[in-house]
């Protein structure tokens, strides 16, 4: 998992594999203050820190290498982007860019052979059974996660995948949290400094929820079933790469048909939906 | 009834009961039970006479109130043609 503590000839202070999604991705630490990096991302990744040694099964495809870079010097930067690497100056704004270089690095990785969904995913402690909650970007699935993630185990927040079988890859990042409203730069949060749980056992897709937050919603929940043929127009626009898969609506509704069907789902409050996640999820394995 | 139609090269088509999805690039285009069986009168590969295609849709739903079979043929081929589902000659 980690080399050198050192800066070796090559620039090169530490590498770092993370795993989600299956994949296994290697990132490379360069830069004069890449100790500090080092630090940070094991830290903030932490839930997706790839142990050493063989045996491991959560990574079973390698993407390719990913450097990362935090220098002072303007010229290294410079190089390191030219490299294709994430450079910055500043650790957070680093940070900040890391986090969809890996998603990037991690789908491309499963382009084709994975249903990927944008949404958070949180399994029952119990059973194991999962909720894929589906939202777009920036619309609430950080926050269901860190409200909901205490009680039900956190597979991730960004992209949930889902394989053949029905079982759930887990890509348990750091939260992207706005520090303070109008912020630029969005902070990388460990679950595990939320105190998120982590799922138990293997986690099989129980629920398929289509969300819709909204400030004047209902007090308690709206859920409405949605046939599968609407499920599908709905869900392809929250997919990463269907188009790569092989019969990709075939395959969308065979995941529709795991989770029971689509529910849709207006809301006010994330801690309203806990009920829900319990009666979906809380029976059967 | 003139003219001819056929299939876009699509993605997938996922049919469920009378209605159905059609996957087109990426975008998903939902179809209504007419539509549906609109296209499943359309043959796989190549041609088919519209006329044909009126035919059939008059054999399974008979002619719409205050018009024909024809007529509704050719909107919802034009529909479907917008969609990028299929194509008009």
């Amino acid at each position: 998992m980690i080399l050198p503590s050192t800066t070796s000839p090559t620039g090169v202070f530490a590498e770092v594999t993370l795993g989600g999604l299956g994949v296994r991705l290697v990132l490379r630490l360069t830069g004069d203050r890449a100790p500090e990096l080092h630090e940070r991302v094991l830290r903030a990744w932490d839930r997706c820190l790839v142990p050493d040694g063989p045996g491991d099964a959560r990574g079973v495809v390698q993407a390719p290498v990913l450097e990362v870079c935090l220098a002072t010097d303007a010229a290294e930067l410079t190089a390191a982007r030219t490299r294709g690497a994430v450079a910055s100056d500043d650790v957070d704004d680093l940070l900040h860019h890391l986090s969809p270089a890996v998603t990037l690095r991690l789908i491309e990785a499963r382009a084709g052979s994975l249903m990927m969904l944008h949404a958070c995913a949180l399994a029952h402690p119990a059973t194991g059974r999962v909720t894929v909650l589906v939202a777009p970007s920036g619309t609430g699935k950080t926050t269901l996660s860190r409200t909901l993630g205490r009680d039900f185990g956190y597979l991730t927040d960004e992209t949930a995948g889902v394989d053949e079988q029905g079982r759930l890859l887990a890509y348990p990042k750091p939260l992207s949290v706005i520090p303070t409203p109008g912020a630029a730069v969005k902070q990388q949060v460990s679950p595990s400094e939320y105190g998120l749980r982590a799922p138990v056992g293997e986690t099989r897709i129980g629920a398929l929820v289509l969300l819709e937050r909204d400030p004047e919603g209902p007090d308690a929940p709206e859920v409405t079933p949605e046939a599968t043929v609407r499920a599908l127009a709905a869900l392809a626009t929250q997919t990463s790469y269907l188009d790569r898969i092989e019969r990709p609506l075939h395959r969308l509704a065979a995941v529709v048909e795991q989770a029971g069907g689509l529910r849709r789902v207006r809301y006010r409050e994330s801690a309203t939906l806990a009920p829900l996640l319990a009666e979906w999820t809380g029976s059967g394995a | 009834m003139s003219g001819r139609v056929r299939r876009t090269d699509w993605r997938d088509w996922y049919v469920d009961g009378g209605e159905s999805a059609v996957m087109v690039g990426s975008n998903v285009v939902v179809l209504s039970e007419l539509a549906s069986a609109l296209l499943e009168a359309v043959e796989e590969d190549g041609w088919t006479p519209v006329a044909t295609v009126a035919a059939a849709l008059r054999e399974e739903f008979g002619d719409p109130p205050g018009s024909t079979a024809a007529a509704a043929t050719g909107v919802a081929l034009a529909d479907l043609a917008a969609e990028g589902v299929v194509e008009l000659d």
